[in-house]
């Protein structure tokens, strides 16, 4: 095992350089000079040329980019070109918010994907089966933009049942232990402050599982129904188990493999749906900040983040072949 | 018996060989039982109907109506409430007084009119030939090079299929839209570059696919047989690699198809996209954000739907195609 990750660990490297160079060469062919983005057009040569030394554009790209990983490496992620705020500060502050509603999302679509799926498998053909892909199928096809603006419709303007604007309400005071709202609450030990960090993170939060949550349903059938057809699980029905250890026990632990593989690809998802839902529902995370950093051509934000984003995609692709042990003893690495 | 006997073999040609009448005929009759399973297939079949339905709009559309945005605008109806069907519809549910009837209903703006006045139906309607196309060429561009990289990648082997799928591993750890973004931020924001930029984020879902049914393939008897009676590596790749995979492959770009249309109105919706005036759903959706706080549903409901409905064809007509193409998961 150690010696599998060791390997999956230095093949990682060549991708990540990859990701770096792609990052830095793609921002560097932006068209337009960062300096007069800052200044505006009325800016003097005099200034223009102090910004682009503090930035550090007059150097050969090469060179930019050498000095860029090495700062990387030693954790300066330089300071943001709007602002001149590190962009370490802003990450943590901004981070949480994003794997706040992440993670809450990401909960949700297994919650509900997983069971949906299940069902469908067993019960293949039959109404729930019908119904639940078809809410799948809609899951997949309605474009998260569509979806937020709905719901806000529905749920927030006309029913008035919840808020669609921000984490919490101005109302609510809570202390930063986390970052993550309904965690500070708890610690906290304030309730108030937990049910309107949750009211304001349901919406987004659902939002953003429906692709995630219609994905995992899909790949749950499938991967049920190809087990379910097993000698093994004849077997068991025939010695007399019942069936809903049948269900969990045989065929559910041997249908996870494609189901945790589908659940670590989601990530990616995630992100690039947190960039919609974040504009839609005014969420102060990394996703809406990323995408108006790239509009920006704020370097520091946009190379930090992407190597960032990057590296949790391989670290999470890596747990989900431990997992793939952990789940099947047969599997060895 | 060292060599064939040339005067049998060219005879034994003579009676296996087609005449051009029946080799149509033969292809004819595939294609009608390919489309008779697909009809039986009730995902291909309601599919198939919306996407003809979207293909008729999208091409009728632009056709017969010129999108003219100094004419469109038309301040005096500024959101104007949608009538025609919606009001009919409307008037029996909130059992109005004064019911609209299909009679006396007007048809000025069916899907009501937008804050200049702009009428939604001609908008969406044209939006939805934008937003076809763009995903139609998306996947062509992905399709072309990532099929082809894979196939390559797969067939050959060794040092070229590290370097490729490496590569693709490259792109698969961007989040795609926010790739799609930065492409799209260095060539510039316009539709063409946003299909393009789409197109470009896909490209490591058909380059995986075509890689590993390349694989499969490479290693199946009848390659073998036709290694060893010395057909070209070239004439392997075309005449058994290439049409042995492109099930899957059309599969995918039928499924394909709907990430893509999803994926350039994002880009539409986050304003780089096509630009003003002329109408693309997602810029239209993030124009209505305004409009609905005050109530205004139909500025955003209507494109939302012809997003959905673009959408859910493809998928559904994907569903089924892979249903009859591909029989590893016909059980």
């Amino acid at each position: 095992m150690a010696t599998y990750l060791a390997r999956r660990l230095i093949e990682a490297v060549p991708v990540i350089v990859g990701v770096s160079i792609l990052v830095f060469l793609l921002l560097h062919l932006i068209p337009g000079d960062p300096a007069l983005a800052i200044l505006g057009e009325r800016a003097t040569e005099e200034n223009v040329a102090v910004i682009r030394e503090r930035l550090g554009l007059n150097k050969p790209l090469y060179e930019q980019y050498f000095i860029w990983v090495g700062n990387m490496i030693q954790g300066d992620l330089g300071n943001t070109v709007r602002g001149n705020i590190p962009v370490a500060n802003e990450i943590s502050s901004r981070f949480p918010a994003t794997i706040e509603l992440s993670l809450s999302a990401l909960t949700i679509a297994v919650l509900v994907g997983v069971p949906m799926g299940i069902l469908s498998g067993i019960r293949r053909n039959s109404l729930i089966d019908t119904a639940s892909m078809f809410i799948a199928l809609f899951g997949v096809s309605i474009p998260i933009f569509v979806l937020g603006l709905l719901l806000i419709y529905i749920v927030g303007v006309e029913l008035h049942w919840l808020p669609f604007v921000s984490r919490l309400s101005s109302s609510v005071q809570l202390e930063r232990v986390t970052g993550l709202h309904t965690v500070d609450a708890i610690i906290a030990g304030d309730w108030t402050a937990l049910k309107d960090a949750l009211n304001h993170l349901i919406l987004p939060a659902v939002t953003l599982a429906t692709v995630p949550m219609a994905v995992i349903a899909r790949i749950t059938r499938s991967s049920m129904l190809e087990v379910l057809n097993q000698d093994y699980i004849r077997t068991a029905r025939a010695k007399g188990l019942r069936s809903y250890v049948v269900v969990i026990r045989h065929a559910f632990r041997n249908a996870m493999l494609p189901i945790v593989t589908i659940i670590g690809l989601q990530l990616g998802t995630l992100l690039s749906g947190a960039v919609l839902t974040e504009t839609i529902y005014s969420w102060p995370g990394v996703g809406k900040w990323l995408f108006d950093s790239i509009i920006a051509r704020d370097y520091p934000i946009v190379q930090s983040m992407t190597l960032i984003i990057a590296m949790i995609y391989i670290v999470v692709n890596m747990v989900v072949d431990v997992l793939y042990a952990v789940i099947d003893p047969r599997i060895r690495y | 018996m060292t060599t064939a006997d040339p005067i049998s073999l060219s005879e034994q040609k003579k009676t296996i060989q087609f005449t051009r009448r029946e080799l149509i005929l033969d292809r004819l009759i595939l294609a009608r039982d390919f489309l008779k399973r697909l009809w039986r297939s009730p995902s291909a079949r309601i599919g198939g109907i919306v996407v003809l339905i979207t293909v008729g709009i999208s091409v009728g559309v632009p056709l017969f109506n010129d999108y003219d945005a100094l004419r469109d605008r038309d301040l005096p109806s500024r959101y104007a409430e949608p009538d025609c069907v919606v009001k009919v519809i409307q008037s029996y549910i909130n059992d109005y007084e004064e019911k609209t009837t299909f009679s006396n209903m007007t048809c000025d703006h069916p899907f009501g009119a937008d804050k200049n006045g702009r009428d939604i139906m001609r908008r969406v309607g044209h939006g939805m030939s934008v937003s076809l196309w763009a995903g139609v060429v998306a996947v062509v561009f992905s399709l072309s090079i990532g099929g082809t990289v894979g196939l390559l990648a797969g067939f050959v082997g060794g040092w070229v299929d590290s370097i490729f799928m490496r590569l693709m591993d490259v792109i698969l750890a961007f989040p795609s839209l926010l790739l799609a973004v930065a492409l799209v931020t260095v060539a510039g924001a316009n539709l063409q570059n946003g299909m393009i930029a789409v197109g470009i984020t896909q490209i490591p879902v058909f380059a995986r696919l075509a890689r590993s049914m390349s694989i499969s393939i490479r290693n199946q008897e009848y390659v073998l047989a036709a290694r060893s009676i010395g057909t070209r590596q070239g004439g392997i790749l075309f005449n058994h690699v290439l049409p042995n995979s492109l099930a899957p492959l059309i599969v995918q770009s039928t499924l394909g198809l709907g990430t893509a249309v999803i994926e350039t109105a994002a880009l539409g919706f986050l304003g780089l996209g096509q630009q003003p005036p002329y109408p693309e759903l997602g810029k239209m959706l993030a124009d209505s954000q305004q409009s609905l706080l005050s109530g205004k549903w139909w500025v955003m409901v209507f494109p939302g739907a012809a997003i959905i409905m673009i959408v859910l064809g493809f998928n559904l007509l994907g569903d089924g195609l892979r249903d009859v193409l591909d029989p590893r998961l016909k059980k």
